[in-house]
């Protein structure tokens, strides 16, 4: 593959893979922090 | 009575769900072709833009006016403002039209699914699927009586989304989400390693992700970006208000947007790779560039997939199964979640059960796709298709910003809302996207739509046939929409202002 398309294949799944891995993470550690202050 | 509304056992089967809604065929067929044609690897910065400025945006506008309303989409305007109730109608309507011909193309890829075993297409896949498997007639207004070859898959598909419907959403949406979407991820990453393995494979993704910066100054592409973020994330279907209704009250709504938004846009970039890598082996294989076998849609996947198949090394059977299978799939949670609207308004309005709304609705659109079971069937379906898209859903995209920012100026309210309940608080960026750009863009859009439908007849059909079934079922939905507009609302759901219910 040529350098270019390299370089884009890297940002397009950083946006993007990346983006919902890190709002997937969020999401995770929101729910355990309600979860810490409502246990129940 | 009042009814029990369905409800999602969690944030988690409705992000499935609503991920389920927008991974569909396009996702497959569609993201990769538009990509290559608009700048290629360049097209990843009018992409992201447009996902960020309108995509994210109008599904966040659309969970907000669901969940803060709490109802289907003709009650959800109606508690917006009385005048839109119909704007509610007619989308629940446009995604019940799409529905009719969406089981048919379902129906087609079970088909294929099956054809994969011993690649029974032959050599000649262009012929098998216009010829024997469709046996298209020669002119428009020959329907040809119904094709046998369709009719049974597509009795199959029915009856199977007939009994998932039948359930109450969290029994059978859910669940069948649940199960199917990690397996078609699944099934996703196999044929895109595959693909992007094959002997050829470097050539097809170096067609597809080379930049090519200076189509960014055309217009087109970025008309084209924005309008493969709109039909790919299920906005405009009254889907998402619907599913959002489904959602507990303090449910969060701007996270499972964004890992909504971003699932289904990393899972086309994905589909985008196996797919090049694949083509980049035929035309390796064929001896030509990779322009010399791109194609998109059902070309793509009826004629040309099953091409590359014949001519894979080993294990060429299994790769088909596991294509035609990832389509299938994909296609089931997007029908279940174009129905449902429909399905959900009916029970709103004239308060009946689940059973008596699906039977209604599931009925009718069976009836409806046997036009598209018939020889002249995918003449019929390719016309129709390009109405509802380029029409009823873009109108009603631009209608719904108006409604809310404009009219009812009801923006910051639902602003509000989202942020009262969830992780990820939305700024003013949402509110000038809403106002201004979204509605702008989806404007110029339709603009050029209406601009190229002037100019010559579309994909040289009749203009009796654009006339009937074209304009017809755009006038067909809107004389639906005010009929239903002005029916009286038979369940005990008044309709109450969005503030009151906020306070309560």
């Amino acid at each position: 593959m040529n350098t270019g398309a390299i370089v884009m294949l890297v940002l397009g799944a950083t946006g993007l893979w990346g983006g919902l891995a890190y709002f997937l993470w969020y999401a995770w550690r929101c729910s355990k922090k309600k979860q810490n202050v409502n246990p129940s | 009575m009042a009814q029990v509304r369905d409800q999602w056992t969690g944030r988690a089967g409705f992000i499935m769900a609503a991920v389920g809604s927008a991974i569909g065929l396009g996702n497959i067929w569609r993201y990769p072709y538009v990509a290559y044609e608009n700048g290629g690897g360049a097209f990843l910065i009018p992409y992201f833009f447009a996902l960020l400025t309108a995509g994210i945006p109008i599904l966040l506008l659309e969970y907000a006016l669901g969940h803060g309303h709490k109802g289907s989409s003709p009650l959800a305007y109606r508690r917006l403002s009385k005048k839109w109730e119909w704007l509610g109608w007619w989308q629940a309507l446009i995604a019940f039209l799409i529905s009719t011909y969406y089981m048919v193309i379902l129906a087609w890829a079970l088909s294929y699914t099956w054809f994969s075993f011993g690649t029974q297409w032959g050599g000649d896949t262009e012929k098998f699927f216009f010829d024997q498997y469709l046996g298209v007639t020669d002119s428009f207004w020959n329907f040809g009586g119904l094709q046998m070859n369709v009719v049974i898959p597509l009795l199959l598909v029915w009856i199977f989304v007939y009994f998932v419907m039948r359930q109450q959403a969290h029994k059978g949406i859910e669940r069948l989400s649940r199960i199917i979407m990690p397996i078609l991820i699944v099934m996703m990453i196999i044929i895109t390693i595959r693909g992007v393995t094959l002997d050829g494979a470097t050539v097809g993704l170096n067609a597809l992700l080379t930049p090519d910066f200076g189509a960014l100054i055309h217009p087109e592409v970025w008309v084209a970006a924005y309008g493969q973020v709109f039909f790919s994330l299920s906005v405009g279907f009254a889907t998402m208000i619907t599913y959002a209704s489904y959602l507990k009250k303090d449910e969060d709504l701007s996270n499972s947007g964004l890992i909504a938004a971003l699932s289904n846009s990393g899972f086309e970039f994905m589909a985008a790779l196996g797919v090049f890598g694949a083509l980049g082996f035929l035309a390796a294989q064929s001896g030509v560039d990779v322009q010399g076998v791109v194609a998109s849609g059902v070309g793509l996947a009826f004629v040309v997939f099953p091409q590359i198949i014949n001519e894979l090394p080993w294990l060429n059977s299994m790769f088909g199964v596991l294509f035609f299978g990832s389509l299938v799939f994909a296609g089931l949670t997007s029908v279940v979640s174009i129905v449902e609207p429909a399905i959900s308004a009916i029970r709103d309005k004239l308060g009946t059960t689940r059973t008596a709304a699906v039977n209604w609705i599931c009925g009718s659109s069976f009836v409806i796709s046997f036009l598209y079971a018939t020889k002249g069937g995918i003449n019929y379906l390719d016309l129709i298709d390009h109405f509802l898209n380029s029409y009823g859903l873009l109108v009603g995209a631009v209608l719904m910003t108006i409604a809310v920012a404009w009219t009812s100026r009801k923006v910051r309210d639902l602003q509000s809302h989202i942020n009262r309940v969830s992780d990820v608080h939305i700024g003013s960026w949402w509110v000038i996207c809403i106002s201004v750009v979204t509605p702008l863009v989806l404007f110029i859009m339709t603009g050029m739509n209406i601009w190229e439908e002037l100019q010559a007849p579309y994909g040289d059909m009749p203009y009796s046939g654009i006339l009937i079934m074209g304009y017809g079922s755009l006038l067909l939905a809107l004389i639906a929409a005010v009929i239903f507009h002005h029916m009286e609302w038979k369940a005990n759901m008044e309709p109450v202002q969005f503030n009151e219910k906020e306070g309560a």
